[in-house]
């Protein structure tokens, strides 16, 4: 069997079925796709760390496990995690210099999960610096290129993750998506990208940016794969509060059950002139095929959606500002050479380990909880926040999913946005909501634009209902030709 | 208006060192942020009653001690530091 | 012009749980510097805080010692500044919706309000290097859990100030919240310090000493601060808003920093725990645990027929108060039992630097030698003797007093051959007595108990001296 040849369209059941059969072993497979992803690396920048040793120590493990008959659905099976989710040993630098030297001594919970199965972990990938942007061009390690074209930007911040995954460097991958950094690189780069509900998935060892926004999630090249790695990592965790109590229920289980009679509700407010012509047409076709195949469509309205992209930047931002202020070069991370006292040293040691779109964020929090603004900016932004969710509780007790575009565009060229930090907060408009109201969201292709990048689709369903959005993504990959990355 | 001002006040804040020139530019594009992020104040309030999140004392952690970490390794990220702790120019 | 002194307090009191507020860490006092740290305490990435509910109990604990109205619905906040001992540059405390609310404290002469108290973590501790000129961060007390009571401005004096702190200590220590130690710092008092002219209502700008650590130093700063700002007022200046910080050793208030800007703390709340509920079933649970406060206690002592100076003495030390009740169950005669304590007891106890919960004494020990007292089977003299040695080494007082032949005896043949001895030997004594002589007797019986020893009842010896002269 041409491993090399496999790797290029493999989901992780065809892998499992493979390893398990022993038609190949851990070691093979995870040496196969390491030699793809150092080469690709070299062009497409998706991973800042390729751990070849650890990963092959990893998949010699896995390699015993199945030997012995002790196979899960991820043993053995080569992923790629972003860098700013914990690996106790490895590097974790939030692209960011302020981490650039960072080695955690703890897992992150989705981490040790992973290594419970026996997966193999083959570094660490690429990302905006803290999380903070679409487009994995504010990276202290330099830009991420989309697999489509390396011209252009692979969306973000999860770049790397869907880099890697759309360019067959690995499996698939974790990212982590606070206002849609995994659905919206998932959508430029031609994969699927899965947001958990908040509180499915721990965030203990994911390193914070916007406490109440971020969740862990899954990137694959298909809706099953996505459910496969969450399966994996969801569920009840000591570790953090915030988590969910209530046992996760397996999310693979209606994948065959067709959309028939589900309840698809589509709000006009995401089919404005904000939306690229390519987007919409691609986006009324997948309407026409849900309908096909026995959905109910439904016109809804979001009149306060205007309000979605002020309000989520309002309260990340100054939630971010809170959780790297622990940033001062003291405890880990970069300090500065320069100043004398300790008020010196932490401001000149935040001035060179932050990139300047970590400091815009950094200085809009910090000015919407200030003295004076707070009631204007930070409380009015909670008080849109409970008024949204209060709006998409309403849909969903008649409807099933709402479908929208995942991004205004198709992925744009590196370095076109960068000039306008404010145009480039308004492209998140697509996927902000899921965050804000804590819903579960699922980015899947639908199309292709005249230059052949791909375009996405989210669904986003009620709390909890990961399964429907699996179900309803599988229901419309087979009946959506994909096509893979030309690399 | 989001002036030199007001940057310098957030700086502060924020703990961050900028030059004379970055402090121009952040300023401009602060301006800009801030611009669109007013778009809030159309919003108008009304009471909305949801459903709060609050956790009963049963689901709180229970008070058990356990090990805490090595020393070594709270302390292995830290550039400056001497066998037991971290160090920083003295403070009044 | 005569000034009024307006003070309110911020007493923060850390609480007696095994583990910290936010992780498992253990919460004791000491321990070499950064072993007693993990990830979460010293603020790591990606880390989250777990909070506990021993902190929560204790501090509705705490507001029910101190009369407060306990909040079903509380919730944390974050209190942003930079400063090395609080690792996550963000203080978790309670800002929008603390755990309780609307106390007071009796201290005899008036009530004093309290506005509210909260949770909050600690911060880590500083070690300043002179030569070196650096500052090392020891986070081993970094999210230890403190409570913060906050009053209202209802006290007028230092003595006040005092009063009212002692009786928060007290309630404090009652309720098992807390140790309150001051000089260990497990309970420390920040004081808000304005003046106004008497019989003004407007009250004046106020300052406010952090961290005094002792009721004297609580006194000796207001004092200090009260003749700073008349002086001040009296010279045609102004008070300025500042934070102070009190010197110990040259007795005198500086201000901490110089006022650059005002702080600007940007509390939102902590989005990484969740809002927290108790219902008010968990709060009666909570109410059955507690145990008698010391103002009830001082109540029942007055009734049980002590006076009010003892009944203060008693119920200041629990412990102490706690082996008196435990004595009088043993033997009935509250006010004995008291007298014995506080007269013999407390003094020995002070002597060696013994506490209650030290002492080699069980109450039922303590019990009988009140009783063998009261009785006559040992006399008073004897009854301090036997305490001595109770205290110094044990024993039963019984055991002690027939080794040491303490015991008084009640065989009168001993006592009349004595008395017929004695007699004997002094008549020119006997003359005296019957002539009229009184005095004389007093002289007889010391011949009688000399004679006699310890173990001799000197009622017993007196009754038999008389029938013997008068026959």
């Amino acid at each position: 069997m041409d491993l090399k040849e496999l790797i290029l369209t493999a989901t992780i059941p065809q892998l499992g079925r493979g390893l398990k059969n022993k038609i190949f072993s851990s070691v093979e497979l995870t040496s196969a796709y390491l030699e793809r992803a150092k080469i690709l690396n070299e062009q497409t920048n998706a991973f800042i760390t390729i751990d070849e040793e650890y990963a092959l120590k990893s998949a010699e493990k896995a390699d015993e496990l199945i030997k012995n008959g002790k196979a899960k659905p991820l043993t053995g099976i080569p992923l790629s995690v972003k860098d700013n989710i914990c690996t106790k040993d490895i590097k974790t630098t939030c692209a960011s210099k302020m981490l650039e030297d960072f080695t955690p001594f703890y897992d992150a919970t989705a981490v040790s999960r992973l290594k419970k199965q026996g997966a193999v972990i083959i570094g660490k990938t690429n990302m905006d610096e803290f999380a903070m942007g679409g487009s994995s061009g504010t990276s202290c390690f330099g830009a991420v290129k989309n697999p489509y074209d390396l011209t252009r930007v692979p969306g973000g911040s999860s770049g790397g993750s869907a880099t890697s995954v759309s360019a067959s460097m690995c499996t698939a991958s974790l990212g982590s998506d606070t206002g849609g950094s995994v659905r919206q690189p998932a959508s430029f780069c031609g994969i699927t990208g899965l947001k958990p509900t908040y509180g499915a998935v721990s965030r203990y060892g994911l390193i914070a940016f916007a406490s109440s926004f971020d969740q862990i999630g899954t990137i694959g090249k298909t809706a099953e794969d996505c459910g496969i790695l969450l399966n994996a990592i969801a569920g009840k965790d000591d570790l953090d509060s915030t988590c969910s109590t209530l046992p996760f229920k397996n999310c693979l289980k209606e994948i065959n059950k067709g959309v028939k009679g589900l309840k698809v509700a589509l709000p006009k407010e995401f089919f404005g002139d904000n939306i690229s012509g390519g987007v919409k047409s691609a986006l009324f076709k997948a309407t026409e095929t849900f309908k096909n195949m026995g959905a109910e469509i439904l016109e809804v309205s979001l009149p306060e959606l205007k309000y979605a992209v002020a309000a989520y930047y309002l309260i990340s931002s100054a939630e971010a500002a809170s959780n790297l202020s622990r940033y001062d070069g003291i405890k880990y991370g970069h300090r500065s050479e320069k100043g004398k006292t300790y008020e010196e040293i932490i401001k000149n040691s935040r001035r060179e380990g932050f990139g300047n779109e970590v400091k815009r964020r950094i200085m809009l929090g910090n000015y919407a909880l200030s003295s004076g603004y707070y009631e204007a900016y930070y409380n009015k932004a909670v008080k849109i926040r409970k008024k949204l969710k209060a709006q998409l509780d309403e849909i969903f007790k008649t409807c099933d999913l709402i479908l929208t575009p995942t991004a205004p565009t198709t992925a744009y060229k590196i370095g076109s946005m960068e000039k306008n930090p404010a145009h480039m907060y308004l492209a998140d408009i697509c996927t902000v909501l899921a965050n804000i109201a804590g819903l579960p969201a699922i980015s899947t292709p639908c199309g292709y634009d005249k230059k052949g990048l791909p375009i996405g689709m989210s669904l986003m369903g009620k709390a909890f209902s990961e399964a429907t959005l699996i179900r309803a993504a599988t229901a419309f990959e087979i009946q959506f030709e994909r096509r893979e990355a030309a690399l | 208006m989001f002036d030199i001002k007001l940057a310098t006040h957030l700086a502060e804040l924020s703990k961050i060192e900028f030059t004379e020139n970055e402090l121009k530019k952040i300023t401009a594009e602060m301006d800009e942020i801030i611009t669109l992020m007013d778009t809030v104040s159309d919003f108008e309030d009304t009471e909305i009653s949801t459903a709060n999140n609050a956790v009963g004392l049963d689901k709180i952690r229970e008070d058990l001690k356990k090990p805490s970490s090595p020393r070594k390794d709270i302390l292995q990220n830290a550039s400056e530091k001497d066998k037991k702790a971290f160090s920083v120019p003295k403070v009044v | 012009m005569n000034y009024q002194t307006v003070i309110g307090l911020e007493i923060h009191a850390e609480l007696l749980t095994n583990s910290k507020v936010f992780c498992s860490c253990s919460a004791e006092f000491g321990g070499e510097e950064n072993t007693r740290v993990c990830p979460r305490c010293s603020g790591m990435p990606g880390t989250l805080p777990l909070f506990n509910r021993g902190a929560a109990e204790l501090a509705v604990k705490a507001g029910l010692a101190l009369n407060c109205k306990i909040n079903n619905f509380s919730a944390f906040d974050r209190k942003n500044y930079f400063y090395p001992d609080l690792p996550k540059a963000y203080q978790i405390t309670q800002f929008f919706n603390p755990i309780c609310e609307g106390g007071y404290v009796d201290i005899g002469s008036k009530k004093i309000r309290i506005n509210r108290i909260h949770i909050e973590e600690d911060a880590g501790k500083l070690i300043h290097d002179e030569k070196r000129k650096i500052s090392l961060a020891d986070y081993n007390r970094c999210g230890v859990p403190l409570i913060e009571i906050v009053t209202e401005p209802d006290i007028r004096s230092a003595e006040e100030a005092k009063d009212f702190t002692a009786a928060v200590c007290l309630a404090l220590k009652y309720a098992g919240v807390c140790d309150a130690k001051m000089e260990q710092g497990s309970l420390r008092c920040d004081v808000n310090i304005s003046i106004m002219p008497e019989g003004s209502t407007v009250f004046g700008t106020r300052t406010e000493i952090k961290n005094l650590n002792s009721l004297r130093s609580i006194g000796r700063a207001i004092e200090y601060e009260y003749s700073r700002q008349k002086s001040l007022l009296e010279r045609g200046e102004r008070v300025i808003q500042q934070t102070l910080h009190w010197n110990d050793a040259t007795g005198v208030t500086t201000a901490l920093r110089s006022k650059e800007e005002a702080h600007d703390y940007r509390y939102f709340p902590e989005p990484d725990i969740p809002p927290m509920l108790i219902t008010d079933k968990e709060i009666e649970k909570i109410a059955k645990t507690m145990p008698e406060m010391p103002t009830e206690r001082k109540k029942r002592y007055l009734e049980m027929g002590l006076n009010d100076a003892d009944a203060s003495l008693l119920i200041a030390d629990k412990p102490l108060a706690d082996f008196y009740e435990e004595t009088v169950k043993h033997y009935n005669n509250p006010k004995s039992v008291a007298s014995m304590i506080i007269v013999e007891l407390l003094r020995r106890m002070n002597d060696s630097s013994v506490s209650a919960e030290e002492l080699k004494i069980p109450p039922c020990h303590l019990a009988q030698l009140c009783k063998m007292a009261d009785e006559g089977t040992v006399s008073r003299g004897a009854a301090k003797d036997i305490l001595k040695e109770m205290f110094d080494l044990g024993g039963t007082p019984m055991e002690i007093a027939e080794k040491g032949g303490m015991l008084m005896s009640n065989d009168t043949s001993a006592v009349e051959s004595a008395a017929d001895e004695i007699l004997a030997a002094n008549p020119k004594a006997v003359e005296e007595f019957k002539a009229g002589s009184a005095k004389v007797f007093g002289f007889l019986m010391g011949q009688m108990c000399r004679a006699l020893g310890k173990s001799a009842n000197p009622t017993i010896i007196k009754k038999v001296l008389e029938e013997k002269l008068n026959s």
